[in-house]
């Protein structure tokens, strides 16, 4: 009822041709113990408009976007939605005045399927008809929007880009008149950016105002009306979108000019050697379907080969399956001319592989251990190493501080000492943490996966530095990312993983390759099919 | 909706005027709790179990200083210092049995039945080399039932590791199997033939087995020396070794597991392996240390209370060795004041108190309480209270347009 009343009263507002304030907040303060993540923030959202929140990561963009969607209850500071006071309790209460959010996190029940996610407490829904009524409601949906998604699968198994997908359903299918999107773009391909970029101008358009939070400069100038700029919970500038340049907007953001590395150029084949071969590669996820399907590549010395694609697409199996993590089903992996197939991630380790997980938090650390005990995690497998760390089956405590006290400085780590637990660590430390870690063990080939995602500009052009310098080193990195500009710009060559296939090849060496051609290739035509062809690019368009 | 209008006034009141709430001054954050922290949780935790325990032996035993007596009994007394070393003895390493496979995650709860399997494995041992040597029994005695213990539990051992049968489940049978493996073994060929029905028990163990005593209080168990010991050894040796090392893997779950290359299923088994021998190892204390007779009655639930102390250890031998004590002391309590009227079951309702409170403890370590900092939000110039019109604050832009000049 409520929204109904406030969308018609939007709309009349609209028809007379004069803004309506939607959402104000005033001195929004929030502290997380001794850290103030938002310290007093001012926001003036109108309906029918698409208004950026920029900032780094840390800045307070997803901490304020809570309070608004009455996850969080703000520690001081007022706001008001349609001029009546605004003061959500839950997000439900939220939810019934028409405040929808998608979470960075996704915050969806990894237990239920995508179609029981989409009606979890929501009344829209006929919920008589059992879960087949509710699969073909949600296709139903799922179709609406152009999203490719299948309503029976369990969302646990699904890859993270595919979540956020159920995510963003989730909450459009509430009719919602705010929409906060918190970093939707960066699982998704160019295309289903652009996708969702006519959602959200149509929902603008309807008179929802869209609030969407982003750190990728170039998506604020495409999308949006108004920009808010945080920094370390601040609102350090808003401006418009027509009156600023990316140029600007990074200086405001990051309170400094920032250059992005350049990757410079790979020395030229015949010098490099293949390290990593991977022939017919075929690996079966945790379900037993096929994730990743013949899939043949080389990495060589001297150069990083970046796998872009879609998250869900076979990058995870993939990066499991080259570092000992999974087994192949069928296939060779060889490092260095030898023979790996079959083999567990310890051989890996002692054939001088380093791996970068994208769980980071649960596969390659043990937060409530100590640094000292997380540094040796894989060490003891290389027998120099364990030759140090170690006397016969005991552990040599004091050389396994000063081998982790090492890892802290090369990490440039904020702590120096071992003993300290690595979930007391920031998110950017323990990724330094690791990064350092993995290097050590990474003397022949470097697998990354995600090895940016979460931290902040600052933080991701230090390891960004790091995986260059391993390349010069001779290393050779294979970087799986979902970030294109991430992959773009460090990569020497790019393949494209779609549908757990390499869909293509493309030498990044000179200019780079066309985003639209990267992206009909994540979304899955073939490169032989794409030469010339308009056809292809209908298909996969908005 | 004409009614929250005056919420408006109230919050802007409040902060002009600059009165927050006590709520928003003070805020719980949550960390990982040191090891000290949640030390000082859990012992809140027994000194309130305990003062709930006297407080209602107080009330409901009408003995003036009853208490007192009781405590003084337990500790001044030579009978007293007796029962409590026989009591605390076994549950050290019975504890250590249930503690180290909850490293890897693992929830032995077949205590009791390898506790029985080690004592009946020692007393096959001692029947079969009835003039062996003291030393040499009691060491064979001790190996066997290790060896006893291990064994009992290997079948537990490979279901999980080839099957992946639930241990709990496993381990917790066999318990039974336990209870009537010696009962058949001692209403049979080792039963002590001047028992007229009543207790069933075997013969005695050969004489030289028996542990000598210690000279001190009219004679002390001896076993406790070795049960501390071994404890203490075993404790050490985990710590500091590699296979401990990669039990706190394996206990961290399969993702860093197979990330770190781990053979998961042979730290599984030596993990429990390892707990069975250390039960096993617990009755043969029992049994040449304090009964000398294989009875069905030797564990005394032992087994089951190990899982107790445990829990309450958390992951240190400290805390065995801590919480093995007070487990004894509690029992031995418990036994005094049945003269008084106060049932043997009030004891494992005060156990439960126990465990209840230290799991809470557990979870309050991990909060802690923090006066907040004044932000640079609270220090913000004060605006004028604005209606609904839309309103950019030019003062602050004015302050981030210096700030970024």
């Amino acid at each position: 009822m409520r929204t109904i009343d406030t969308e018609s009263a939007s709309s009349i507002r609209e028809r007379a041709g004069e803004r309506a304030v939607k959402l104000q907040l005033e001195g929004i303060e929030k502290s997380f113990g001794l850290l103030a993540a938002v310290a007093g923030v001012d926001l003036d959202c109108y309906a029918g408009e698409v208004h950026a929140i920029l900032g780094e990561n840390g800045a307070g963009k997803s901490t304020l976007m809570k309070i608004v969607a009455g996850d969080l209850q703000p520690d001081a500071g007022h706001m008001w939605l349609d001029g009546e006071t605004y003061r959500p309790a839950s997000p439900k209460q939220a939810m019934r005045r028409g405040i929808g959010i998608v979470h960075q996190d996704h915050q969806l029940v990894s237990r239920f399927t995508v179609a029981e996610n989409l009606f979890l407490g929501w009344d829209g829904a006929d919920r008589v008809g059992g879960p087949r009524s509710l699969a073909e409601q949600a296709s139903a949906i799922v179709d609406r929007y152009g999203f490719e998604l299948d309503p029976t699968s369990t969302v646990r198994d699904l890859s993270v880009g595919e979540q956020q997908r159920v995510a963003i359903l989730r909450a459009l299918v509430r009719g919602v008149s705010v929409l906060i999107l918190d970093e939707p773009t960066a699982t998704l391909t160019p295309q289903e950016v652009e996708v969702l970029f006519g959602v959200m101008r149509n929902l603008a358009t309807d008179g929802c105002a869209v609030l969407f939070i982003t750190h990728k400069l170039c998506e604020v100038l495409a999308i949006s009306a108004r920009v808010t700029v945080l920094r370390a919970g601040v609102r350090v500038a808003e401006l418009g979108a027509h009156e600023c340049d990316e140029r600007l907007l990074a200086r405001e953001m990051l309170g400094r000019d920032v250059e992005s590395p350049s990757k410079g150029d790979a020395p030229p084949r015949a010098v490099s050697e293949p390290i990593l071969q991977a022939s017919g590669v075929t690996v079966r996820d945790d379900r037993g379907s096929l994730a990743v399907d013949d899939v043949s590549f080389e990495v060589h010395s001297h150069e990083i080969v970046g796998i872009a694609g879609v998250a869900g697409n076979g990058q995870r199996e993939l990066s499991e399956a080259v570092t000992g993590v999974r087994r192949v089903a069928s296939g060779r992996v060889l490092v260095d001319g030898k023979e790996m197939t079959g083999e567990d991630a310890a051989s890996y380790v002692r054939a001088g592989v380093g791996h970068i997980p994208e769980d980071r938090l649960t596969a390659g650390m043990i937060l409530r251990e100590s640094i000292a005990n997380n540094s040796i995690l894989k060490m003891l497998h290389v027998e120099t190493d364990r030759s140090n760390l170690t006397r016969g089956p005991w552990l040599r405590r004091r050389e396994i501080d000063r081998f982790a006290r090492q890892l802290l400085v090369e990490g440039q780590v904020s702590t120096s000492d071992p003993k300290v637990k690595v979930a007391n660590l920031s998110g950017g430390n323990i990724q330094r943490f690791l990064v350092a870690r993995e290097l050590r063990a990474a003397s022949r080939l470097l697998v990354a996966v995600h090895p940016t995602r979460g931290l902040d500009v600052g933080a991701a052009d230090r390891v960004w530095r790091i995986l260059l310098r391993a390349r010069d080193e001779g290393i050779a990195v294979l970087l799986i990312s979902e970030d294109l500009d991430e992959v773009l710009s460090l990569s020497n060559r790019v393949l494209v993983l779609s549908a757990g296939r390499i869909a293509g090849e493309l030498d990044n060496t000179g200019a780079p390759p066309s985003r639209e051609h990267l992206g009909m290739l994540m979304g899955g035509v073939e490169q032989e099919a794409l030469v010339g062809s308009a056809a292809a690019l209908k298909g996969c368009g908005p | 909706m004409s009614l929250s209008l005056p919420t408006v006034t109230d919050v802007h009141v409040r902060q002009s005027i600059g009165v927050r709430s006590l709520r928003s001054r003070w805020t719980w954050i949550r960390q990982e709790p040191s090891e000290t922290r949640s030390w000082i949780c859990r012992l809140i935790a027994v000194v309130l179990a305990l003062v709930v325990a006297g407080a209602y032996l107080v009330i409901t035993v009408h003995v003036p200083d009853v208490l007192g007596l009781v405590l003084r009994t337990t500790f001044t007394t030579a009978p007293g210092l007796q029962e409590l070393v026989v009591l605390a003895t076994p549950f050290f390493l019975t504890a250590m049995a249930a503690q180290i496979p909850l490293r890897v995650g693992l929830w032995n709860v077949g205590g009791e039945g390898q506790f029985f399997a080690g004592a009946w494995l020692a007393t096959a041992f001692a029947f079969s080399l009835p003039h062996a040597p003291g030393g040499v029994l009691i060491i064979g005695m001790l190996l066997a039932g290790a060896v006893g213990g291990a064994i009992w539990v290997a079948i537990p051992v490979l279901v999980k590791t080839l099957l992946n049968v639930n241990e709990i489940i496993t381990t917790l049978m066999l318990n039974f199997a336990a209870t009537y493996w010696i009962a058949y073994w001692i209403t049979g060929s080792w039963r002590y033939p001047s028992t007229q029905g009543g207790t069933i028990e075997s013969r005695f163990m050969p004489a030289q087995s028996n542990l000598p005593l210690i000279h001190l209080a009219g004679g002390l168990d001896s076993g406790l020396i070795i049960a501390v010991a071994l404890t203490i050894a075993v404790g050490l040796a985990v710590r500091y070794s590699i296979f401990g090392y990669r039990t706190l893997i394996v206990g961290s779950g399969r993702a860093v597991s197979s990330y770190a290359g781990v053979r998961v299923r042979w730290v599984i088994a030596l993990s429990l392996l390892l707990g069975g021998a250390l039960a096993g190892a617990g009755g043969v204390l029992q049994l040449i240390g304090n009964s000398h007779q294989l009875t069905p009655g030797l564990s005394d639930n032992t087994g089951y209370l190990g899982i107790a102390v445990a829990v309450l250890a958390g992951g240190s031998v400290l805390g065995v060795i801590v919480m093995s004590c007070l487990l004894a002391v509690i029992m031995s309590v418990g036994q005094a004041v049945q003269i008084y009227g106060v049932s043997s079951e009030d004891v494992f309702i005060l156990i439960g108190l126990l465990l209840l409170l230290a799991t809470i403890a557990e979870v309050v370590a991990k909060y802690r309480l923090v006066r907040k900092v004044p932000t640079g939000g609270t220090a913000r110039v004060p605006k004028e209270p604005v209606g609904l019109a839309p309103s950019v604050s030019e003062s602050s832009r004015a302050a981030v347009a210096g700030d970024v000049g």
